[in-house]
């Protein structure tokens, strides 16, 4: 189990009293506020750990819970860390879900347990990652499951249709694997927009979002569709569920995590896999992001901060953010409902159905991230 | 099946593309679905009462599938209350892949208004695809058991032409008439 003395920094912060230990997320937004070019490249390593509490407030029946837990990993950027658990439930452990590679911890309480609690501590490390798509290389290829794996359809992530006669007209006259991509990824973010109404992350369901022609939506939405256009090339791509964990080191406010309390930060990269650089960093969802919600907000394309970001999120990103999964069609374990199109929220159920992952405050739950020493 | 029988319904379908931030295509009107096929099944549980079947000598009733992220959906709801109530028109709701805690406390907060008709659980999409719906919200009118109209996206409930559809697939075949109650001119 994580002690206090888990939660302070490596060297000068190693003698700080448990007190002063709390002070560390306020140290980090401070330091945040220096605002620089958004420009990030490959950085040294840091340890997060999440805190994901939660309390089922009207129990009834049956009661299950399932969290998502770090199953991600990326030798160049993401390392999953070591899960430890309390609840009073009468059983606990950690469930790969066979056709996702999702790990998830399962919680099944006896029934007629008044106050069914978990709270579950997942680590892991990550940085700041870069690749320079100046210099084509040979990195391994992809095995052909992991290559069938990151090119095949979803449940919401269908590659034909619409989605194909869209990612076609698209990269019309483009040769190359790296000039496909950008022409998506620049696509997406001259055609689509982040809707602040959506609530979450938004579904993801990328044929009915092309069929409406209204491109609004958040990440799950956004950068979904982006994955959805690529693998309609047969270039392998893939959403990674995460959270966003702490602020931006480079001052936008947006594209980090401004509060401990992380319970609504939840966040979806993606990564493309190009034959000549490897897996690849991609998020054209938070360069719409940017636009909205940097200060002033409502930016244009064109403005310095937007321009930035436009440029680095094609092929690098900050290590703010801790991946779950890149799961879809998620099966959850002992339970006969409908899969899930992803899993980067809690989910739960009673005698009255699944809860409401997107309201933690009626469901409840509460996730709470903090850097730690390794 | 259902899907192909709907876009046969023509101008249904596929809205123009907007470009512009939170423009929202003007709701539209139900069409005619082509040699109005055999309605696809519908049985699911209901939100908070028992399991609804569409029966097919069921009266005339507007299937609407809908989800509360859906943003044309919380606008249209509304108008589509106010229709039933005018129309007197039996609705099913259908809601998509949305856990129940959260269609209740949607309806409870009132935004929408109340719900025209018991609200039925879609939890893993099957009627929805059943029933070839690729976009929210979408519309169907069934008569006898028959896709009669159909429309995807908002339509517009308060357009008197919407009534006057309704009103007219559902009437019974007139057979045998005098041409001149058929319409056709004589001479």
């Amino acid at each position: 189990m994580t002690t206090r003395r888990d939660l302070l920094k490596a060297g000068a912060l190693a003698g700080l009293s448990a007190g002063a230990a709390a002070l560390l997320p306020r140290a980090a937004f401070a330091q945040a506020a220096e605002a620089r070019v958004f420009a990030p490249t490959v950085g040294n390593w840091r340890s997060f750990q999440i805190t994901t509490t939660v309390e089922i407030l009207k129990p009834a029946g049956k009661v299950q819970a399932w969290l998502p837990v770090a199953s991600f990993s990326n030798p160049d950027w993401f390392k999953p860390g070591e899960n430890t658990w309390t609840t009073n439930a009468r059983s606990a452990k950690i469930v790969r879900d066979a056709r996702s590679g999702a790990d998830i911890l399962h919680v099944a309480w006896a029934e007629g347990e008044p106050a069914p609690k978990v709270e579950l501590v997942s680590r892991a490390t990550t940085r700041d990652f870069a690749v320079d798509l100046t210099k084509p290389g040979k990195p391994t290829p992809l095995t052909a499951e992991d290559r069938r794996r990151n090119t095949a359809a979803t449940d919401l992530i269908p590659t034909d249709g619409i989605v194909k006669a869209t990612s076609d007209k698209i990269v019309a006259g483009k040769a190359s694997e790296l000039d496909k991509v950008g022409a998506i990824f620049q696509w997406i973010v001259e055609n689509t927009y982040r809707n602040a109404a959506t609530r979450g992350c938004g579904i993801g369901d990328i044929a009915a979002l092309l069929k409406s022609g209204d491109l609004g939506g958040k990440c799950a939405d956004l950068n979904a569709l982006f994955v959805g256009l690529v693998r309609a090339q047969g270039i392998p791509a893939r959403d990674v569920y995460g959270l966003r964990v702490v602020p931006s080191r480079f001052g936008y406010k947006s594209l980090g995590a401004n509060s401990e309390i992380v319970t609504k930060a939840q966040h979806c990269r993606a990564e493309v896999f190009l034959s000549e650089f490897g897996w690849t960093p991609m998020d054209p969802a938070d360069v719409r992001k940017v636009v909205l919600e940097e200060p002033p907000g409502k930016l244009a394309l064109d403005d310095p901060k937007v321009v930035a970001a436009r440029k680095a999120l094609f092929g690098s990103w900050e290590g703010n953010w801790f991946a779950y999964n890149t799961a879809h069609d998620v099966a959850l374990p002992g339970f006969d409902g409908p899969h899930l199109g992803f899993l980067m929220y809690p989910q739960a159920v009673t005698a009255s159905g699944l809860l409401d992952c997107l309201d933690p405050d009626n469901f409840k739950y509460t996730i709470r991230a903090a850097e730690i020493a390794v | 099946m259902a899907l192909a029988l709907v876009l046969a319904a023509g101008p249904l379908l596929i809205a123009p593309a907007i470009a512009a931030e939170e423009e929202r295509a003007p709701p539209g009107l139900l069409a005619a679905v082509e040699g109005r096929p055999v309605a696809p099944a519908l049985s699911l549980g209901a939100l908070d009462g028992a399991p609804v079947a569409l029966a097919a000598d069921a009266p005339p009733t507007i299937v609407h599938f809908f989800a509360t992220w859906c943003a044309p959906c919380r606008t249209e709801l509304p108008a589509l209350a106010d229709f039933a109530r005018r129309s007197g028109v039996r609705v099913l709701l259908v809601d998509v892949a949305e856990p129940a805690d959260r269609i209740r406390r949607f309806f409870a907060e009132g935004t929408a208004g109340a719900a025209p008709g018991p609200v039925l659980l879609d939890q893993n999409r099957a009627a929805a695809r059943g029933w070839g719906v690729s976009l929210l919200p979408a519309s169907f009118v069934v008569i006898s058991g028959r896709l009669a109209l159909a429309y995807e996206g908002e339509v517009d409930w308060a357009d008197p032409k919407t009534h006057a559809a309704i009103a007219a697939a559902a009437a019974p075949p007139q057979k045998n008439q005098p041409k001149e109650a058929q319409g056709e001119q004589t001479r």
